[in-house]
């Protein structure tokens, strides 16, 4: 009953779209559509925004699929039913690009669609139907959790990044993909949403924007130079563990050579060849435990994005230490 | 290329009203649609705060062992006048809850009203003598009981947001969209304070003696009491083969706190735990007053569109400025200190973009695409001498110098052209070129810690791929992709302000200089293979193949030299029949990181992942709806630790001593299962079970039972097994 009262509206909205001249055939279309397409063969799709026969946009079958006159009237002389003018599955259907194109007729019209083509997706022939179903009322790509799961598809080292314990909220259903990256195409790099990483970071985090007295010039260029935003084992999603991290930028300056770790042979006992323990009671906070565990080199150096403190007073806080 | 006759324009016709006559009694009957729902129940999660830190990190189902269940939603649609209605809400018992509504009749107008909820948990537990944690004035309290003997302090934050949203389409070319959106933040992250005695930056502190302390790490949780507000406007207009819309964004900035300032008195803990009082020096340091982040804003204001030159050529554009600015009082902020005359930082930063693209189909089988980027980050904060170093008691008189202003301008651009040699086969060449041009180093500031930096990279990347649809049902795709990226000439800091350009770096710098990863000259090889089978009806089946490679190429053998990726998967989703249905998937890859520090470590670094996933769907009848998951997975880093030429013997011993670090393993089995039973038309009974085994050993803060310490005795914890077990119930009704 349902699917046919979204018929009778796409029906309606038919008629109004037309005009008198086209809506006799249009009409006409829409209940030979019916006939063969009714609820046993499409889901239904009346809470659909394709289903709204109130709105002046809102397509008919005749739109999306064509005219297509030997599908609805199957010619005497051919063996097999022709297919409508434009089919969107994988096989026999539309190129990727024609598929997007019928798709783009009515939605290019939202800026957050410019960007479209060229984009990263369009030339990688994904098509509006790859991620997308139209014929339903929930449409998986545009759910919490569906729409990950729809991305992991051919992302698949952002599916295994995720499942990495520091990871944002996405597999919880708290965060989406498209919270960050604009899928259907963006001026930012690796399609974010705005116009670069750091902006698009500081939608959330914009206490690291600044700017800063001092500032830490990695921080500023780019947030993945030291942060994979997909998930790590590593606190706060370093790509990283410090020191490594920093000292692969940083000249190091403390002990910790080697890494050792406080439960360690070598570390408060002697790592023999008459060698006194790497760290003692007058060890100073350069040791290789506080280099290597807690906070690592945050351990001091806190403010690793930037600090706004002016103080002229030793410790000056350039090294970021306050 | 098909094209789409586009009609626009609404007209009730006779023949309308015959359509509608005809469909008659299945629209008379519905002009208003209604449905709703509520479901209401409890949650048992097993274990205690311990068990739950990993899987309790975002879900709010950390701190208790009872939970309400409460989710509704509501639905309206009136298909006379168009109008739609909804309103739903989740996790309403719980902290992460979530509110939404929206109201539009689509094509005229919408009005939405979001509110939500989202906590994090860090997973490590903090015991510590420290008071007044998650205020901008602790006190660090040495725990005379030694380490564990304090207090739990909960390292949490949450986040609360409102958002509302109107649009409206005047007509079906002119519609504008705004939205404001505002979020709190408050709670306490992991932070802390550390300092070492003496430095250059800090003269007047002692060495650590027998009598007293010349260090401290000490544990001091940032407080968070902030908020952020998003404002977005544009007006989009759509006529004929011309799209254009003007936008602003605005985004507000603002936190509660200006400064953190810990009191630190008392005897602290030397490397081995035994309770010192601090030297004078060190005291006054720890008391010192650490800046916390300060309110900014940013306002964003762009051009954007696009533009059909014809049905196969289109082109688009962006023009975009952004002002950023920080102005927070440093008195305000509770931060002294600030060179004479200045009383904030006036901070300003202006961007302008400037992007434009075209891609043209001059014949159905060739699609070319091309654009460029063009951004200009002009820092114009103003310079105020911030820094000092040196002075007595150290030999040489102090140094001083400025803050540094970072500008720099960005070009990418695109070249790509795709050739659809047959209906099964397609390829693709492109080419893309990045450049960053960081401008000339602000002569009057300094660096700290670096050995080299460098104006200007870019790099020039080409790419090939190719598609093809071997059969019906099997296709694949192979790409291939490599870049090269340079730059200009390498900078050596002065002792003092200032850099300088070294042309030879083989003389130029120490054989024990770094140079940063991000600046050095980089070759990046990438290799990604994909097919997609479908053997039969039921059963599709995806492998794809990843490898990458980066080389670094520096004037010494020191910091990243390279690094490498691989990653297999196989995906597969069967449709056992009508009713079951059961997926999976199989992911193994590898990265490693090799990395090298003067006279100390070799480091090859390996992180190796498993991940394996199965679910099952099924309908075993038609009240019954059962589902489930599987999914295992195992992350294992390996830290190989080789020598040096240059190292110590020290370091030769430890090594030896060690035996290196430990491996760092993640391991998580989960398995999760529903059962939907139908009791009515109008009534459902759902039942949720989740069971996660997590085993997870960073020794970050601590190794074999032996954990880090800061100076007053605090440590931090995260039990290495965790084992939850939950098991929901809830009752669903049904209106409609």
């Amino acid at each position: 009953m349902r699917f046919k009262s979204a018929l009778a509206v796409v029906g309606l909205a038919l008629c109004g779209l037309l005009g008198s001249a086209w809506a006799s055939t249009d009409a006409e279309i829409s209940a030979k559509c019916v006939k063969c397409h009714d609820e046993e063969d499409l889901t239904d799709m009346s809470k659909s925004a394709h289903a709204v026969k109130t709105d002046s946009r809102t397509p008919v079958c005749v739109s999306c699929h064509g005219p297509s006159p030997t599908h609805i009237d199957k010619p005497a002389d051919v063996a097999k039913r022709p297919s409508p003018d434009h089919v969107f599955s994988k096989n026999g259907g539309l190129q990727p690009a024609d598929r997007s194109e019928v798709c783009m007729t009515c939605h290019d019209k939202d800026a957050k669609r410019a960007f479209w083509g060229g984009s990263q997706h369009s030339s990688a022939d994904v098509a509006c139907t790859s991620c997308h179903r139209i014929h339903t009322n929930e449409d998986r790509v545009r759910t919490r959790f569906g729409e990950a799961t729809v991305c992991y598809t051919c992302h698949k080292e952002q599916r295994v990044q995720m499942n990495k314990i520091s990871h944002h909220p996405v597999p919880e259903g708290k965060m989406k993909c498209s919270d960050c990256h604009n899928v259907h195409g963006s001026v930012g790099p690796k399609l974010v949403k705005r116009d670069s990483t750091n902006d698009t970071c500081y939608t959330c985090h914009a206490e690291k924007r600044g700017p800063f007295v001092h500032q830490h010039e990695p921080v500023v260029e780019d947030c993945s130079n030291c942060h994979n935003p997909h998930g790590t084992t590593i606190p706060a999603m370093l790509t990283s563990r410090p020191p490594m991290l920093c000292q692969q930028c940083h000249t190091p300056h403390v002990a910790g050579e080697v890494g050792a770790l406080g439960g360690q042979p070598g570390v408060y006992t002697s790592p023999g060849g008459g060698q006194p323990p790497a760290v003692t009671g007058m060890s100073s906070g350069k040791n290789v435990v506080n280099l290597w565990q807690g906070r690592s080199c945050m351990n001091c150096h806190t403010q690793v994005h930037g600090s706004n403190n002016p103080s002229v007073t030793n410790p000056t806080p350039e090294l970021l230490f306050r | 290329m098909k094209t789409i006759v586009r009609h626009p324009g609404f007209r009730q016709t006779v023949l309308a009203m015959a359509v509608l006559a005809a469909f008659g009694p299945a629209h008379a009957e519905d002009e208003s649609v209604m449905e709703a729902s509520v479901s209401a129940g409890a949650a048992y999660v097993s274990g205690d705060k311990a068990d739950r830190a990993i899987f309790g990190q975002y879900n709010g189902l950390r701190d208790y062992s009872g939970y309400g269940l409460l989710d509704f939603d509501y639905y309206r649609r009136n298909d006379e006048t168009g109008t739609v209605t909804r309103f739903n809400g989740y996790n309403l018992f719980n902290e992460t809850r979530e509110l939404g509504f929206l109201w539009k009749r689509q094509g005229n107008w919408k009005l939405s009203a979001d509110y939500g909820e989202l906590v994090h948990y860090n997973p490590y537990s903090v015991n510590s003598g420290i008071q007044g944690a998650g205020t901008t004035t602790p006190q660090v309290m040495n725990l005379a009981g030694g380490p564990g003997t304090g207090s739990d302090v909960e390292l949490k934050t949450k986040r609360t947001s409102l958002g509302l949203a109107l649009s409206k389409w005047f007509s079906p070319v002119l519609q504008l969209d705004l939205s404001v959106k505002s979020e709190n933040k408050d709670g306490t992250s992991n932070f802390g304070r550390g300092a070492n005695c003496p430095s250059t930056t800090a003269p007047g502190c002692g060495f650590t003696t027998g009598a007293s302390l010349g260090w401290a790490s000490l544990f001091v949780p940032e407080p968070i009491d902030s908020n952020h507000t998003q404002i977005e406007a544009r007006l989009s207009y759509a006529v004929d083969k011309l799209r254009i819309s003007g936008g602003y964004y605005g985004s507000l900035f603002s936190n509660s706190f200006g400064s953190l300032n810990p009191s630190v008195s008392g005897n602290l803990n030397n490397a081995v735990g035994t309770s010192l009082p601090m030297n004078a020096g060190l005291q006054q340091i720890l008391n010192q007053a650490i800046a916390l982040a300060p309110d900014n804003q940013a306002h964003m204001f762009d051009l954007t569109g696009s533009y059909a030159f014809t049905k196969s050529t289109r082109a688009n554009f962006k023009l975009g400025y952004t002002t950023a600015r920080q102005s927070q009082d440093f008195a305000g902020s509770g931060l002294s200190g600030a060179p004479a005359g200045v009383s904030n930082l006036d901070g300003e930063v202006n961007t302008r973009l400037a992007q434009v693209g075209i891609t043209s189909r001059p014949m159905s089988r060739l699609t070319l695409n091309a654009n460029w980027r063009y951004e200009d980050r002009d820092d114009t904060t103003p310079l105020a001498v911030y820094n000092t170093i040196g002075g007595a008691p150290f030999s040489g008189p102090a140094s001083y110098w400025t803050n540094q202003n970072l500008s720099n301008t960005r070009n990418r651009g695109k070249l790509e052209a795709s050739y659809q040699f047959s209906r099964d086969y397609r390829g693709t060449l492109g080419v893309d070129y990045n450049s960053i041009d960081r401008g000339a180093f602000t002569p009057t500031a300094a660096v700290g810690g670096i050995s080299a930096l460098r104006e200007k990279n870019d790099e020039t990347g080409y790419r090939a791929e190719l598609r093809r649809r071997m059969a019906e049902n099997f296709s694949g795709a192979i790409t291939l992709s490599t870049s090269k990226r340079e730059g200009s000439n390498w900078l050596r800091p002065n002792s003092g302000p200032g850099v300088t350009e070294i042309s030879d770096p083989s003389t130029g710098f120490l054989p024990t200089a770094i140079f940063m990863p991000s600046l050095a000259d980089r070759t990046r090889d990438k290799v990604r293979l994909v097919a997609n089978w479908q053997p039969m009806e039921s059963l599709s089946l995806q492998f794809s193949i990843d490898q990458g490679k980066d080389s670094f190429s520096t004037p010494t053998s020191y910091g990243v030299r390279d690094s490498k990726m691989n990653l297999f998967n196989v995906d597969w989703d069967y449709a056992i029949s009508e009713r079951w249905s059961v997926n999976g998937y199989v992911s193994t890859g590898k990265q490693e990181l090799n990395q090298a520090r003067p006279a100390g470590y070799i480091m090859g670094f390996d992180n190796t992942n498993t991940s394996i996933g199965v679910g099952l769907l099924g309908k075993p009848s038609s009240k019954l709806q059962l589902g489930g998951g599987l999914s295992y997975i195992n992350d294992r880093n390996e830290y190989n630790q080789g020598l040096d030429s240059l190292a110590s013997q020290g370091s030769a011993n430890l090594l030896a001593a060690t035996g290196g670090l430990p491996d760092i393993v993640y391991r998580r089995l989960e398995l999760r299962a529903f059962g939907n039973y139908k009791l009515s038309d109008s009534a459902a009974l759902r039942l949720d079970l989740i069971y996660q085994h997590a085993t997870y050993n960073d020794w970050g803060y601590g190794y074999n039972g032996v954990p880090y310490v800061y100076s007053d005795g605090t440590t931090l914890s995260q039990q290495q097994t965790q084992n939850v077990t939950y098991a929901g119930a809830r009752y669903i009704y049904k209106w409609q």
